[in-house]
């Protein structure tokens, strides 16, 4: 089964009056499971694709489906329901927020979904929190954890509403090598166990070898 | 509750912008609450000297006058009010009226029959008197004046001979004609004829009649006093009894029903035929002087009257403006007889409320550039919520209740400043420079009036300039697109 499916997929940016084709007409299929890395340098349209996939853009022309549904003409709140419903975002830069702790963090998405008692949050959270293995920095700030430790939390915030795909925009570009290689296993490892979807990008290829499928793109189009 | 544990946190995180944004609506609400109370107090208290010591809280006045009656902003004499008896006979009765005084105004000369001192060093001629050439003066009963009104301070002598305590006085006692001289007139004569005034000193006042004849009488100065309330606006104007006045100003007359037709008829000429005819008309034979009954002719211009406790002025007023065609008069509230006094508070506050306006609007927009800051250096932040899902409404709500904390506190801090600050004026009251104090509240220490108006007042103004202020910053943040979430630093 697809939770991705990209047809054809068009975006232009506007840089001051000239056009940039980010992505030149890309048709991609993601299945449900898969541990999927979107590979190219830098400005080859790899973020472009994540954000397409993320909810977090539109395309210009194209259809973008996600677990089969065409998300190209949401509107804004459709999206935003999206995002928070089925999909997980794992950040280059952590992007956490500064003023809420470890547990609060990865509670936060739990709460925007208004729905889940304070016992299941409880449960969800704490699952996860042992999931990455930051069960002794609960309370800490963002500002007092080493970056490996952020990209923890950050992978937990976006399982933890047990999403449909996580996407992660180049995880371990902020990360030194070692760090980053725990972080790619990490996320290997969620997946092997909640069979959750992982599209990761990065021109990292060490990172690239924990791929069950690498997909190629430079300048807007697909290599492979 | 989440979104308050966020705002809060978001405020101790930006503590520096978010201080400077609670201090500005601190300065605000102190602005207001303490502007305000300002204003409040002088508007009582000037209502309030206004009221017992002059114009009580309606004043009835001759229909035949055009102007209306001010003891404060006096150009000419008003219409006498004729029928005066059957007045006071209604306002004795009436169920509405607590207590009521009749008075008058007018202008005198005052010639104390002795020579300037500028006349004996320069030999110059006696008539060097325009200085003070006129006088004004209120004419009253004092018995009946001081039971209404206690608003004089004597200096010297008494108060037209009667006890120093007004509740030591009976309706039937007696006062001394004559005229208390204000102070600052008093002074004025003894520097031009170098002594001062003394208590039983002639004088003679000269002035002009209705009828525009000068008629002159001799009355002795009783007292010289200073007035309790508004003594800057007041300065000049002296207190003469009734009786004196009436004398002085020719209120004195004859039933015209006792003279004979012939008499009449000659008085009563219009054309020129008659006047003549009547010139011939011996008048001492036609009246009959044994048969003359003398009646009181009212000098009297307005009525002040105080109205019974519980008996609002709209209530008072519609009741005597029914009665009004009746006796032939008309009546209206105190402060229509302030002679704009009661406007100095009215325009001190329009003032206030004008820069208090302008200064919110400045201070509006120095929250709102404050809280614009705030939200650009949060962008990726916001951005990432957005991405994991919060909605626009999420991130409005985050901001108003940021806002709405900081501003709470800000004017919670203020309250708390201005309400001592307010009790303690309330209780030592509030020294003003002397010829403010004159003006504004008729004199003396503000003593501050406790009400909750200035406190609704601020809280309306500092949530309307909160809502305003934080509407375009709340506006950027809904519009930061998820997508500045990725790839970019918080």
């Amino acid at each position: 089964m697809n939770v991705v499916e990209l047809i054809d997929v068009k975006k232009i940016y506007m840089l001051d009056k000239t056009e940039v084709h980010a992505l030149r007409g890309i048709s991609m299929e993601i299945k449900k499971g898969e541990f999927v890395c979107i590979a190219g340098p830098s400005g080859s349209g790899k973020t472009t694709i994540l954000n397409l996939i993320g909810c977090i853009d539109k395309p210009t022309e194209g259809i973008v489906k996600i677990d089969e549904q065409d998300v190209s003409k949401f509107n804004d709140k459709q999206l935003t329901d999206y995002r928070l419903n089925k999909l997980g975002f794992i950040f280059q830069s952590f992007n956490l927020i500064p003023v809420l702790n470890v547990y609060e963090n990865i509670e936060f998405p739990l709460l925007l979904k208004k729905n889940i008692s304070k016992k299941e949050r409880e449960r969800r959270v704490m699952h996860f929190i042992e999931e990455v293995g930051l069960e002794d920095r609960i309370k800490n700030r963002p500002s007092e954890l080493s970056g490996g430790q952020r990209q923890r939390v950050a992978i937990a915030r976006a399982l933890v509403t047990n999403p449909v795909i996580v996407l992660a925009d180049e995880p371990t570009a902020n990360l030194d090598s070692e760090t980053g290689e725990k972080i790619v296993s990490l996320m290997k490892k969620i997946n092997e166990i909640e069979k959750t979807t992982f599209i990761f990008s990065t021109h990292d290829p060490d990172i690239m070898n924990h791929a069950q499928r690498i997909v190629r793109i430079h300048d807007g189009a697909l290599l492979s | 509750m989440e979104i308050l544990k966020i705002a809060y946190r978001s405020i101790l995180r930006h503590k520096g912008k978010m201080i400077a944004i609670a201090v500005l609506v601190l300065f605000g609400t102190f602005l207001i609450t303490f502007g305000q109370s300002f204003v409040d107090s002088v508007s009582y208290y000037s209502e309030k000297a206004i009221r017992d010591n002059f114009t009580g809280d309606l004043m009835i006045y001759s229909e035949r006058s055009k102007d209306k009656p001010s003891p404060f902003s006096f150009l000419s004499p008003l219409q006498t009010i004729q029928n005066i008896d059957d007045i006071e006979n209604v306002l004795y009765k009436d169920p509405f009226v607590d207590c009521f005084v009749p008075y008058t105004q007018n202008f005198v000369t005052l010639d104390f029959g002795m020579e300037p001192v500028d006349a004996k060093k320069e030999n110059k001629a006696e008539d060097d008197t325009e200085d003070f050439s006129m006088n004004i003066i209120i004419g009253m009963d004092p018995i009946r004046y001081r039971s209404v009104f206690n608003n004089i301070d004597v200096l010297q002598g008494s108060f037209f001979g009667l006890a120093d305590n007004p509740e030591k006085t009976k309706h039937d006692d007696q006062y001394t004609p004559g005229i208390m001289i204000e102070k600052s007139v008093a002074d004025l004569y003894e520097k031009k004829y170098g002594k001062p005034i003394e208590i039983g000193q002639q004088v003679t006042l000269v002035a002009f009649t209705q009828d525009g004849s000068i008629n002159a009488t001799k009355t002795n100065v009783i007292g010289i006093f200073n007035h309790r309330a508004f003594k800057r606006v007041l300065q000049g104007t002296s207190l003469i009894d009734m009786k004196t006045y009436s004398q002085l100003f020719n209120f004195v007359g004859f039933e015209t029903s006792s003279l004979s037709e012939t008499m009449n008829q000659a008085l009563s000429a219009e054309n020129e035929e008659d006047i003549f005819a009547a010139s011939e008309v011996d008048f001492t034979e036609h009246i009959k002087f044994d048969e003359l009954k003398e009646v009181k002719l009212s000098g009297y211009t307005m009525i002040a009257i105080k109205l019974k406790k519980g008996i609002t002025l709209e209530e008072g007023l519609e009741h005597f403006q029914k009665l009004g065609p009746q006796y032939k008069f008309k009546v209206v509230k105190w402060n229509e007889a302030a002679g704009g006094l009661d406007k100095i508070s009215y325009t001190m506050k329009i003032f206030i409320m004008i820069t208090t306006t302008l200064i919110f609007i400045i201070v509006g927009i120095i929250i709102m550039n404050t809280l614009i800051i705030n939200v650009n250096e949060r962008y990726y932040e916001i951005g990432t919520m957005r991405a994991i899902g919060a909605s626009k409404n999420f991130v409005r709500n985050m901001f108003i209740t940021e806002s709405f904390i900081v501003n709470l506190f800000g004017f919670l801090v203020g309250i708390l400043i201005t309400v001592p600050l307010n009790i303690y004026f309330h209780i030592k009251g509030m020294a003003i420079p002397k010829m403010l104090s004159e003006i504004l509240i008729g004199g003396g220490k503000l003593y501050f009036v406790l009400t909750p108006s200035p406190y609704i007042l601020g809280i309306l103004i500092i949530v309307i300039i909160s809502i305003l202020a934080t509407l375009y910053p709340v506006s950027i943040a809904t519009k930061i697109p998820p997508v500045r979430a990725m790839s970019e630093k918080i």
